[in-house]
């Protein structure tokens, strides 16, 4: 008898393990990024896949564990991994129960400044036709305040802000006095600085308002950009800069930069300018394809291709500097990061899926409208009001926020489902921006193949992952980056 | 290293094997609230306390103690105690242990040296005896800490292996201490059992951290560093499943 082994022998299985759902995309001709169901990747050689899904891998290969350890397979040692990709998703979309934090005012389109591309300042003296009224700018608060978040950014927004500063003010006082939940409302003006004096810094101070400001690189190549009279834009912001952090504290201001086909060739110059500025980081901002790109294609296509050459000549000049111990970082790289390597969503409207437009981020203009984006009132300069989703005089915030084209656009648009995007390694990545591709093509989803958004972004990913594959100093950069260190 | 655990001579005829006490350097306390209280004195000092600590030998003749009171007789190195500490007087065993100390920011009560992992660097590998003594002192303990401290910290051993009895003491910590955060180090399995998270959960301690480790994202790895099969899940799933019941009760 004792030749004979137990029943249970034979019902004993030889080693197994079951495949979760994964996808795959090319990274290069040799690697593929695969990603799992809550967006964490790995990186493996193209002939690793094919043994994966056949069942061929060992459970001594290092790929194994690896594959393992980020919840692509489950074996009889650990089955806990479907729980885990569940806890990480539910984690990467818990800001969107709060819905909308961001609310922009535009309180005037008047501005000093003539920027060629500007799609909505108005030179003007004439007061009434584009001010945001108290009216206009009550009625907007009560709206804003009513949104389920508990964290509100009011961002003061133009035209330029300060040609309106006693709205600015008006919607400050009223908008703590309208906070009967006690929300945290944070304000925000975005300006360029140019009629920044005491007393607007004081009012700052005494409500700790921060300044955003616009800085497009070196003097030349700034005023070159944002034309005013005197030619002095430049000086008038950086001056401003250094009274704001004067007045209001160092981490008190920040820039953003437009970026033009003059600045293509200039992407060390522009960012040597933000070190010269004492800034920590640049956010090297993509062509904005409202205006021109969108009128040409071919255009478009031309714009694309050097500014990623532009994206990628600064992101490893930034990577150089930091190589030599100065802390800078580059904005759109922390923000894909973070997506990449936390489960933490920065929220970032362009990036969302579901779109952010209208619940993560929501534009009140100067006459009452509601856009949905910022973009979505560039495209009514454009001659296509679609994304108006409501006036604040006419309508209630669930005719707003239920709008039939806000919500249409979310779900149209949801990537998971996209065609393309839903077997795309990268889409936990990515964001749907239905208001780019309904730019482009009067349709939410658009071709991807063809679309600058998923050109772009592809290129980033791919650029990143490949710098973190290829140097673990990049490794840790980006891991700090990603969270917020 | 501030000596915690040390030997204590006594006269007198204690009517208990050990009690848990407070110090006090106050000779003038008022007569009404010396019970339960040690007083740490001078040699020529004469004042009637239930209990005097003196940091000195142990006189070869047996002095004349008031009935019912001891004198107590430890090596200066528990001088350092002070007012508010608290102390384990254990006369069977003539063992002094410190307890609690109000001017430390870390007061750590070891619940069990019993443990369910058997980790390769632990430094105090886990001991298979029953020592739910030291769960009884918890208790007495907490009622003794005051109100004010800040910070109070469970650990092991694996404090879970207690069961019901800790989510028993959990709540008699949150009843008496209040204010007080409380961390407690755990391996995390016991609360895969979703019953149990959800009393746990329950308690609704106001400030409590439970402190879990994990020592890989890969099972097999955390497993064999804890020396236990299925560890990683169960450590996960008890993590999971103690965060699903605070979110469901709203906090």
């Amino acid at each position: 008898m004792s030749k004979f082994e137990k029943i249970e022998f034979y019902s004993k299985k030889k080693h197994t393990y079951q495949l979760l759902p994964f996808r795959f995309t090319d990274l290069d001709e040799t690697r593929h990024v695969l990603s799992n169901m809550a967006g964490e990747f790995i990186v493996l050689d193209k002939t690793e896949v094919p043994k994966i899904v056949r069942h061929e891998l060992s459970e001594s290969d290092p790929t194994y564990t690896k594959l393992r350890s980020r919840h692509f397979l489950i074996d009889d040692k650990t089955s806990i991994a479907p729980e885990l990709l569940g806890i990480k998703l539910r984690t990467r979309l818990n800001k969107l129960p709060s819905f909308t934090a961001l609310h922009m005012f535009v309180v005037t389109l008047r501005c000093e400044h003539s920027c060629p591309y500007c799609q909505v300042s108005r030179q003007s003296e004439d007061k009434i036709a584009f001010d945001m009224s108290e009216e206009t700018a009550r009625k907007s608060i009560e709206l804003a305040l009513k949104s389920p978040s508990s964290e509100i950014k009011i961002e003061f927004q133009g035209g330029e802000p300060l040609l309106n500063f006693p709205i600015i003010k008006y919607i400050v006082s009223e908008a703590k006095n309208q906070n009967k939940q006690n929300k945290n409302i944070q304000f925000v003006i975005a300006t360029n600085l140019a009629m920044i004096n005491d007393e607007i810094l004081n009012f700052c101070k005494e409500h700790e308002i921060n300044i955003s400001t616009s800085l497009d690189g070196p003097q030349q190549l700034h005023n070159a950009n944002r034309p005013r009279a005197g030619n002095d834009s430049f000086e008038k912001t950086v001056d401003g800069i250094k009274k704001v952090r004067d007045a209001l504290g160092r981490q008190q201001v920040s820039a953003l930069m437009t970026t033009t086909f003059s600045s293509l060739k200039q992407v060390k110059p522009i960012i040597d300018t933000y070190l010269e500025q004492k800034f920590d980081g640049i956010f090297l901002r993509p062509l904005s394809p409202y205006g021109f790109a969108i009128k040409t294609k071919s255009f478009a296509s031309y714009g694309l291709t050097s500014w990623l050459q532009f994206y990628k000549e600064g992101l490893e000049y930034i990577i150089e500097l930091n190589k030599t111990g100065i802390e800078f970082r580059e904005y759109y790289a922390c923000t894909i990061l973070a997506k990449m390597l936390t489960s933490n969503d920065p929220g970032y409207v362009d990036l969302m899926s579901p779109s952010g437009i209208g619940i993560a981020a929501v534009v009140y203009n100067y006459d009452g409208a509601i856009y949905a984006s910022d973009e979505s009132r560039m495209l009514v300069e454009m001659g296509d009001d679609h994304f108006k989703i409501g006036d604040v005089n006419l309508n209630s915030y669930e005719e707003v926020f239920g709008h039939e084209n806000l919500l249409n656009a979310i779900e149209d648009s949801f990537a998971f489902s996209n065609p393309m995007c839903n077997d795309c390694a990268y889409e936990h990545f990515c964001g749907a921006d239905p208001v780019y591709h309904y730019a482009i093509g009067k349709d939410y989803v658009g071709r991807k193949p063809s679309s600058d958004h998923c050109n772009r972004n592809m290129f980033i990913f791919k650029l990143l992952i490949s710098k973190m594959e290829e140097d673990p100093f990049v490794k840790r950069l980006f891991t700090n980056w990603a969270n917020g260190k | 290293m501030t000596k915690l655990d040390g030997k204590l001579d006594f006269d007198g005829s204690p009517n208990l094997d050990e009690v848990l006490v407070k110090i006090t350097r106050n000779k003038n306390l008022p007569k009404s609230m010396r019970s339960g209280v040690a007083w740490i004195c001078q040699d020529t000092e004469n004042e009637e306390f239930q209990y005097k600590i003196n940091f000195k030998i142990k006189p070869t003749t047996n002095l004349k103690t008031v009935d019912g009171n001891v004198d107590v007789y430890l090596s200066d190195e528990f001088d350092y105690l002070t007012d508010g500490d608290i102390v384990k007087l254990d006369f069977k065993n003539k063992r002094l242990n410190t307890l609690f100390r109000i001017n430390s920011e870390h007061n750590t009560l070891l619940l069990t040296e019993r443990c369910n992992h058997f980790c390769l660097m632990c430094s105090q590998p886990p001991k298979n005896t029953d020592d739910s003594w030291l769960l009884k002192d918890a208790f007495d303990l907490i009622s003794l800490i005051p109100e004010s401290t800040k910070n109070i910290g469970f650990s092991g051993g694996e404090p879970t292996l207690y069961g019901d009895d800790l989510i028993r003491l959990v709540l008699h910590a949150k009843t008496q201490l209040p204010n007080t955060s409380l961390d407690i180090l755990s391996n995390g399995r016991a609360f895969s059992d979703p019953t149990y998270a959800k009393k746990f959960s329950d308690v609704n301690h106001p400030n409590c951290c439970i402190a879990i480790p994990l020592y890989s994202d890969d099972a097999t790895l955390h497993d064999f560093i804890v020396q236990s099969n299925g560890a990683f899940d169960e450590t996960i799933k008890g993590m999971s499943d103690v965060s699903v019941c605070e979110t469901n009760r709203g906090t």
